[in-house]
């Protein structure tokens, strides 16, 4: 029993020491790596945050906004706007910058592209008596940016009827590939395929596909979905046929609201199911994203 | 015959009882040699004794200590181990020091504190495994793995790297349930429970409504920060027959009950929405604590549980009250401290009534941080004042009557008063003659303040000299010249180029009028106050300029004088076409408004003209999908009465 002990313990240590030395940091295998994964989006954040804790009369002050774009994709016709500051007490030279494109995350920018815009303004003075004077405001930054989503392994399978679930024979064993209900765990981008379920109909030799997607930004990263374009969809290298749940088939693009982010694409196409086999779904999404952050500078004498 | 034989019997009884004392004496004898004998015995034992009672006393501190080892390990046996009793005394002392000194003062990145939560947190799992009588080790598992989880991989939300850990707790779990065949299981559960206590304790919940914004009442407030958690954990990790006493026992149980039903309501009270952080879901060590911090400061100092306790004794009918006053006088009590009160100094009741006012009129000003300091003057007596003066009835009352006048005018306006005084005795009123500062001259009675502080005395006498008996005197200033300043906060939004108007709204709700009382106009404590409000409704601080808007404004009498004269009013909402019937602008400025002339009302309201606002400054408009946040003012120019009556007594002597 006590071996049994000091085994376990030791176990124990060197699976801690296994973990601190896990940094995640695989500079080996950069090329294997698949940066369309997870939720990560465009990040924003104050470089000089610290600094609002004391702005003077009459004196210059600057905002240092960080964009740093840890998605996959690139962001394009970016826009940064301060909204809410009083112009009785602070007085921005300017209250909108545009920027142009943040490459995403890939090869060359393992790192994703970053990007600090300055916006100055300058203080006026504390109405009498006032010892200081807090003034509130929101950060709002609106972008475009896309998302490919990809099944490679995509089941066509005429089998799926029989015997429990998809694909398996009278015999018990699989004849061919299983269609099932996936989860995805992101594409790299705020905007993500949740999950697929496929359903085949024999008697019309076709396959129909449903596409949840949310808005799964997180943290930094977290915002709003505004607007959603559906873009060109494929399976096995054909055109697949896709629209957005509840409405036409000509319309391609959704505006969002802020309680429903959510929303299902469905997809069909005539195949022929006479062999079970695997190929590639590929949808694409261009989107509008919007994300919001509060702040605050401190006006004193 | 019978006389000798009497002899002889006499003699021969004699003999006998002699040979009988004889053998009688012979037999003390030898009991007292027999008994000294024995003495000196015992003498020796004695001594021998002494030294065996030291040794054995000596020997029996030695097997003392063992008793108590062994009843230690009795307890110990019985689960009252000395962790817990390091836990529940270390966590009452841990959350005592917490209270009275304040993380700010220590590094707030991390602070103390949070070494001994962390400290408090090995021996909670210690406490815990003691009371398991198999597979204790278990219980390390689930608390080493959020260790390194929390601490080295900074609380990492990254679905591949919790997939990593999940995964290594799993193995070990399996190695553990194999080993233990099954055992080590309920083990490993409990090992989350120093987990949360260790996050109970650093304030996560205060943080989570910090950061997350989440409804918690001022109750649940109290409830969250005033626990010490580790002690109640000491507590939960005694076993159901802690000691032979039942009673305590019994106490003790209810405790841990009453702790279970309380971290429960803890945790559901507050609803806690899906918000997920891609870095980190849980804040860092150090922003718990400073998030408690910043909690606690916000709080009254006095204790809810503290308050209740003794409002239970002092005001059982009306503890509700008691208790709403007690924290009251707390939070005041504390700001006068700030401010350089001492609770000795015999203004500091006056700073609590002044602070208890401003809480009362409600003048919560948001984004102001202190309040703009307010223009005051005030009559005031000394001790020296002759509330009783005498005269001989063949001579005239020659008591002068003298107050101070104290002005206090942090704007450096220019502000006059005029002084009069009178002495009334039922329906009887007797004229008095004024001076200030002594001076009568040319039938001055007024005096001019411009500086920041100032003072004139004012002294009375009866134009009628005969006074007697109890007569009521009362000085007057009429102040003119006095000016406020309020303010008022707006945010604009175009209603027709706003795709989502719900979400715009909340967010600047959210941003800029969080408070209760926040939409509402804010004006120093003067005598007087200008309130203002419009939007599309007169107290919706959020305006749609695409319609519409309703200006209303009124003069407040704040002070307990009465208002002489409204002499102008400015509403400075320049851009604005603000407009009453034929184009008139009066809601936004006039003058000289009627007031009624009735000497005996105090006015408390005085309306003014409400209008309707039909354009906005053209930067206000055309927004798209942002918004403006402005500030406004309105000034305020009146005359005020300020008086102060005093009941005097004049006696007749002779």
């Amino acid at each position: 029993m006590k071996l049994i002990k000091f085994l376990t313990v030791l176990a124990m240590v060197l699976i801690s020491l296994f973990l601190v030395s896990c940094n995640g940091d695989s500079s080996g295998k950069k090329i294997d790596y698949n940066f369309k994964q997870g939720y990560s989006g465009l990040e924003l954040g104050l470089l000089n945050e610290n600094f609002f804790s004391r702005v003077y009369e009459k004196e210059p002050f600057e905002i240092i906004v960080n964009l740093d774009n840890q998605a996959a994709y690139d962001v394009t016709e970016g826009k940064i706007t301060i909204l809410g500051l009083d112009n009785n007490y602070f007085q921005m030279d300017s209250e909108e910058q545009e920027f142009q494109v943040l490459s995403g995350k890939s090869l060359t920018y393992p790192s994703g592209e970053s990007q600090e815009l300055h916006f100055e303004g300058r203080s006026t003075s504390l109405l009498e008596n006032e010892k200081e004077k807090k003034g509130d405001f929101l950060l709002k930054v609106n972008y475009k940016s896309t998302m490919e989503f990809v099944d490679p392994k995509t089941c066509l399978n005429p089998n799926w009827y029989k015997i429990g679930d998809g694909g398996m024979s009278d015999s018990g064993g699989y004849e061919g590939c299983r269609i099932e209900t996936k989860s995805y765990s992101g594409q790299g981008a705020p905007l993500a395929v949740t999950k697929m379920e496929e359903k085949p109909s024999l008697s019309e030799n076709m396959v129909k596909f449903e596409l949840m997607l949310d808005n799964k930004g997180r943290g930094a990263s977290k915002g709003r979905l505004k607007r959603v374009t559906l873009g060109e969809a494929s399976l096995g290298g054909k055109e697949l046929s896709c629209r957005i749940k509840g409405f036409e088939q000509n319309q391609r693009t959704i505006d969002l609201k802020a309680e429903k982010q959510e929303f299902v694409v469905l997809c069909e196409r005539v195949v022929d199911l006479s062999s079970s086999y695997e190929t590639a779904m590929i949808v694409n999404f261009a989107y509008e994203y919007e994300i919001k952050e509060q702040y605050s500078l401190t006006l004193v004498k | 015959m019978a006389g000798e034989n009497e002899i002889a019997g006499v003699s021969g009884k004699g003999i006998e009882e002699a040979e009988k004392k004889q053998a009688e004496a012979e037999k003390r004898e030898a009991e007292a040699e027999e008994r000294s004998a024995s003495a000196q015995e015992k003498g020796v034992k004695t001594q021998s004794q002494f030294f065996k009672g030291v040794q054995k006393g000596l020997s029996g501190l030695a097997d003392k200590g063992k008793d108590v080892g062994s009843s230690l390990n009795e307890h110990v046996e019985k689960g009252i181990s000395l962790a817990s009793m390091i836990l529940i005394f270390g966590g009452v002392a841990n959350y005592v020091l917490k209270l009275y000194f304040k993380s700010s003062i220590l590094n707030p990145g991390f602070s103390m504190f949070v070494v001994v939560s962390v400290l408090l947190f090995i021996v909670a799992g210690y406490a815990l495994a003691e009371r398991l009588k198999r597979d204790r080790l278990a219980i390390l598992i689930p608390m080493l793995i959020f260790f390194i989880w929390y601490f080295v991989l900074q609380s990492t939300y990254d679905p591949s790297t919790l997939l990593y850990m999940l995964l290594v707790f799993a193995s070990l779990s399996l190695i553990f349930a194999i080993f233990s065949k099954g055992g080590s299981v309920k083990p490993e559960l409990l090992g989350l429970l120093p987990v949360l206590f260790f996050f109970l304790d650093l304030g996560m919940i205060p943080f989570l409504v910090g950061k997350l914004s989440l409804p918690v009442t001022p109750l649940l407030q109290n409830l969250i920060l005033y626990m010490p958690w580790w002690a109640l954990f000491g507590l939960l990790t005694l076993p159901a027959e802690a000691s032979k006493d039942n009673t305590l026992n019994f106490l003790i149980n209810i405790v841990r009950i009453l702790g279970i039903f309380y971290i429960v309501f803890i945790l559901l009270a507050p609803a806690l929405p899906n918000i997920g952080y891609d870095k980190s879901l849980l804040p860092s060590p150090g922003e718990l604590e400073e998030a408690q911090a910043r909690m606690r400061e916000r709080l009254p100092p006095e204790n809810l549980a503290w308050s209740n306790l003794i409002c239970v004794f002092e005001d059982v009918s009306n503890i509700q009250v008691c208790v709403k006053k007690r924290q009251e006088d707390s939070k005041l009590k504390e700001i006068c401290k700030k401010k350089g009160y001492v609770e000795t100094d015999s203004y500091f009741d006056e700073c609590m009534n002044e602070e208890r006012a401003k809480m009362n009129k409600g003048l919560d000003v948001s984004g102001v941080t202190d309040q703009a300091i307010p223009t005051k003057a005030k009559f005031v007596t000394t001790e020296y004042f002759p509330k009783t003066s005498y005269r001989k009835s063949s001579e005239d009352l020659k008591t002068t009557y003298a107050v101070e006048f104290n002005v206090e005018n942090p704007r450096k306006t220019r502000i006059s008063a005029e002084f009069s005084c009178s002495f009334k005795q039922g329906n009887n009123v007797v004229p008095g003659m004024v001076r200030v500062n002594e001076k009568n001259e040319n039938n001055q009675l007024s005096v001019e303040f411009t500086e920041e502080y100032g003072a004139a005395i004012v002294t009375c006498e009866p134009l009628d000299k005969n006074m007697s008996g109890s007569y009521t005197l009362t000085y007057e200033a009429r102040l003119s010249g006095l000016k406020t300043v309020s303010k008022l906060n707006r945010a604009f939004f175009s209603g027709n180029a706003v795709l989502d108007k719900k979400e715009l709204i909340n967010d600047i709700k959210k941003t800029h009028f969080s408070g209760s009382s926040s939409h509402l106009s804010q004006a120093p404590a003067d005598f007087a106050r200008i309130n203002f409000g419009f939007g599309n409704t007169v107290s919706n601080p959020i305006i749609d300029v695409t319609v519409n808007s309703v200006l209303s404004s009124m003069v407040e009498n704040a002070g307990s004088g009465k208002i002489l004269a409204v002499k102008s009013y400015n509403v400075k909402l320049d851009g604005f076409d603000a407009s009453v019937n034929r184009g008139e602008k009066s809601c936004l400025y006039g003058e000289n408004v009627n007031l009624p002339t009735d000497e005996k009302s105090f006015l408390e309201v005085v309306n003014l003209p409400t209008c309707v606002i039909t354009d906005y400054p053209s930067e206000l408009k055309n927004l798209g999908e942002n918004y403006k946040f402005r500030g406004f003012e309105a000034e305020l120019e009146y005359d005020y009465l300020v008086k102060k009556e005093i009941n005097l007594n004049v006696q007749v002597l002779g």
